[in-house]
């Protein structure tokens, strides 16, 4: 993993023209979004907050698309443990 | 016999999570030639070019006329040439199990009653075959979360879990 970011650090100073202290910003400012994107629909699929405000907070689609995939999911569990 | 129609999402998320001999294990699976031939440009992984050497594994050439009849219907989901020929391999196989983590591909099928299931359907099935233990199985599902490409709520994951300790 360690050299699986090391590489994609350089290949993104090379293909961005830029150093790796404002890619790595950059990263931390994309991965702290998706992790409190992340966070949100976390509380709104255990019930604690309501659907209108995980939309507020982290947008219509990936609240759309979390719950296609707790149907999916809970589809594909009924399966697998066999129930379904 | 169970049939199982694959698509490149589930070999590949398996093969990152290091589960990909659960596929092996399923008793007839056909893969598209043209899945085979993505996943074989698109991955480094040594083990997924193993496919062809799995005893119960079929790579098919998919392109039958009288399948094109579901070529309009196809259409309508702008599906990659992996999932359009899953889709017509699983109709024409029917009764058989598609597995596939392509959203649109899935709903396609869904409307042509085809059985579809995902990665964590997979997973699930493995521990109530005993192919992995509640432990691996915990493991497997928090790896597709953290080390596969596989975009997927951690409060998912966590809820698939709780689903297999009450289970198991």
């Amino acid at each position: 993993m360690q050299e699986t970011m090391t590489t994609q650090l350089e290949e993104l100073a090379r293909l961005r023209h830029e150093g790796p202290s404002e890619i790595i910003a950059e990263a931390v400012k994309i991965g702290l979004s998706k992790l409190y994107v992340e966070s949100v629909l976390g509380q709104y699929l255990k019930k604690r907050i309501s659907r209108n405000k995980a939309i507020r907070l982290a947008g219509l689609d990936a609240v759309k698309l979390a719950e296609q995939q707790k149907r999916i999911v809970e589809k594909d569990l009924a399966w697998g443990l066999g129930r379904g | 016999m169970d049939k199982y129609v694959v698509d490149a999402g589930p070999l590949i998320h398996l093969d990152q999570i290091g589960q990909l001999r659960l596929l092996e294990k399923l008793p007839s699976l056909f893969i598209p030639t043209s899945v085979f031939m993505e996943i074989r440009h698109d991955t480094n992984s040594a083990d997924l070019k193993t496919i062809r050497k799995w005893p119960h594994a079929k790579i098919v050439a998919v392109g039958k006329p009288g399948l094109k009849s579901l070529n309009p219907f196809i259409k309508r989901f702008s599906l990659q040439r992996g999932e359009t020929d899953c889709i017509h391999l699983a109709f024409d196989l029917r009764p058989c199990t598609f597995l596939t983590d392509d959203l649109a591909a899935r709903i396609a099928a869904e409307k042509l009653s085809i059985e579809v299931h995902g990665t964590v359907g997979i997973i699930a099935y493995a521990f109530r075959q005993r192919w992995l233990s509640l432990n691996q199985a915990e493991e497997a599902l928090n790896r597709l979360y953290c080390q596969s490409s596989l975009f997927i709520t951690y409060a998912i994951i966590e809820n698939a879990i709780l689903r297999l300790r009450e289970t198991g």
